[in-house]
């Protein structure tokens, strides 16, 4: 391991999208719970209880793009042609669910259709970021420093099934988040939906881990080599105690628990799929230090990234501090 | 941008406004003040930048557009200035808020700052036509590998995408300024206290306040 700028750069961009999971997760997951409502006002009620915070939350997506941009050039111009129909249905979606959050509350004619836009939004959005995380994961042709696959490329068995497990888990989130912000009935609901989406999404992940090994003979030396395996076999002994401790405190009644579990069923996720990609930046063939610019490039950024990711992190946690607590039903974000 | 083909004289005028005649590399129709474009462009009353005809034609961008949405940009601007310049009239003749006229340039005016972001846009990335990255970077040699239906398909979608967004927001906002000022804290019958200069007009002239208002408060 050499720890270099490439390497601190790839590990920050690691962070934003790991940061940007486990924000936007839960916000995009109460967009896919709006379906499943029963009334107008939990309706209400779930979108205030991310009204504030949405917004910033996407912050991260653009700085994991951006910074991808700025000090993996090649890599982006790789990703972006390869992803090319995921990522505009995303964006396209991620506008719709955007002003949702405004339209919805200047309407009473046209509310459902807004509700609608929320849901079909946030769903889509899910589903192609669990598309692009398939996709890369499956493996992206390279040929003369560009991308030379297809159109449909992304398109596989593997990716639609990430594509749910994605959709699956982000719900899991978000209903974990009303457990946490709500009472009453609505949050007798989503704890219900919470037992069912918890073993829905341990159940894809431990599917989308079998999968994986098979696809690249690397990612199955990662896991499967002895000594190696006795240190990646913490990954999945580290989810089944967070499938414990999100059971049993979802049964005991607890609010906070099952949210952190829930998060951490994606940190560990997320841990494994670095341990199966790296080197890589894109696999199977594009590692971090090929597809790096410049090392004046990386260390200009990197001062510009070290000033401004701790006073993001400082005013999100500020602003989540500001919003604690249950939401007021009678207090609207408006 | 300043529709300057050749070298004049002993100094650049500045085109105000004129017809960019591509094909035989002049300015028609130019109205031009004297001077004014070696004052601006090199701060001398007599140096003057090279003009177009030095380069290759190839090296050309499209000049009309330039040419036009830049002067939309600056035109608009002169506007907003004169907009401004009429209110601070206005208020010094004591008229702020009952001279409709200004009123109604104001709402003609509301949707200008986008246009002129818009015409500015274009003119940088027209102008900088046929470069990405100026001097280096051809834009002919920038494209990704990302077919043209597929490119044609995701913008034929953003514009749908897009005119429906924005038409709807049009709508609601719209809607929202047909809607007389309501003040909405029934314990806040004059609003909240303001500093002079941003108290809102109902708050200053009872003839602005609905009749509806004007009941319930007992005017």
């Amino acid at each position: 391991m050499v720890f270099d700028l490439a390497f601190i750069w790839a590990g920050l961009i690691a962070f934003a999208v790991l940061v940007y999971v486990v924000l936007d997760g839960f916000d995009l997951g109460i967009g896919i719970l709006f379906l499943f409502s029963k009334s107008e006002q939990d309706r209400d009620l779930m979108m205030n209880s991310v009204a504030p915070v949405w917004d910033g939350n996407e912050t991260w997506l653009v700085l994991g793009g951006g910074g991808l941009f700025a000090v993996f050039p090649l890599a982006y111009a790789i990703v972006m042609p390869a992803l090319y129909i995921p990522i505009i249905l995303m964006l396209l979606a991620l506008v719709f669910r955007g002003v949702s959050f405004e339209y919805r509350w200047r309407t009473t004619r046209w509310k459902s259709v807004w509700d609608m836009a929320f849901f079909g939004g946030s769903a889509v959005a899910a589903f192609c970021q669990g598309i692009a995380l398939g996709a890369l994961v499956q493996g992206i042709e390279i040929a003369d420093r560009a991308y030379a696959g297809g159109w449909f490329d992304w398109l596989t068995p593997f990716s639609l099934l990430t594509g749910f497990a994605v959709m699956v888990g982000y719900s899991l989130l978000g209903a974990t988040w009303l457990v946490l912000k709500t009472d009453g009935n609505l949050q007798v609901q989503m704890r219900r939906y919470a037992v069912y989406l918890g073993a829905a999404t341990l159940a894809l992940i431990g599917l989308v881990s079998l999968v994986t090994p098979f696809l690249e003979p690397t990612y199955y030396d990662r896991w499967f080599n002895l000594p190696g395996s006795l240190w990646t076999m913490a990954v999945p002994a580290l989810m089944l105690i967070l499938t414990w401790s999100f059971f049993t405190s979802l049964n005991d009644g607890k609010e906070l628990q099952p949210f952190l579990s829930a998060l951490g069923f994606f940190l560990i996720s997320f841990v494994g799929i670095g341990i199966s990609f790296y080197p890589m930046i894109v696999p199977p063939s594009l590692a971090i230090w090929d597809a790096a610019a410049p090392e004046k490039s990386l260390a200009f950024a990197l001062v510009g990234a070290v000033i401004l990711v701790p006073i993001i992190l400082a005013y999100t946690a500020y602003a989540y501090w500001v919003f604690r607590g249950k939401v007021d039903p009678r207090q609207g974000y408006h | 941008m300043e529709g300057h083909f050749d070298q004049h004289g002993d100094s650049q005028p500045l085109a105000l406004f004129g017809v960019p005649n591509e094909e035989e590399g002049r300015l028609d129709y130019a109205i031009e003040v004297p001077y004014l474009g070696s004052l601006i462009l090199t701060h001398t009353l007599h140096d003057q930048i090279q003009g177009l005809n030095e380069f290759p034609k190839e090296e050309w961008p499209p000049v009309a557009i330039v040419f036009y949405s830049f002067r939309i940009m600056v035109a608009i601007g002169f506007a907003m200035l004169a907009l401004g310049a009429l209110g601070l009239l206005a208020r010094w003749r004591g008229k702020l808020y009952d001279w409709p006229w200004l009123h109604r340039a104001a709402i003609v005016m509301g949707p200008s700052g986008f246009v002129a972001v818009l015409a500015g846009w274009i003119t940088t990335e027209v102008g900088r036509q046929p470069y990405t990255v100026y001097g280096l970077l051809r834009t002919a040699d920038s494209l990704a590998p990302v077919e043209a239906p597929a490119v044609a398909t995701s913008l034929v979608a953003f514009i749908i995408v897009y005119f429906f967004i924005f038409g709807a927001g049009t709508f609601y906002v719209l809607r929202l300024m047909n809607r007389p000022p309501v003040v909405s804290d029934p314990d806040l019958h004059d609003g909240p206290t303001r500093a002079a200069g941003i108290t809102p007009a109902p708050q200053l002239d009872s003839s602005f306040i609905p009749a509806k208002e004007e009941t319930d408060h007992g005017v």
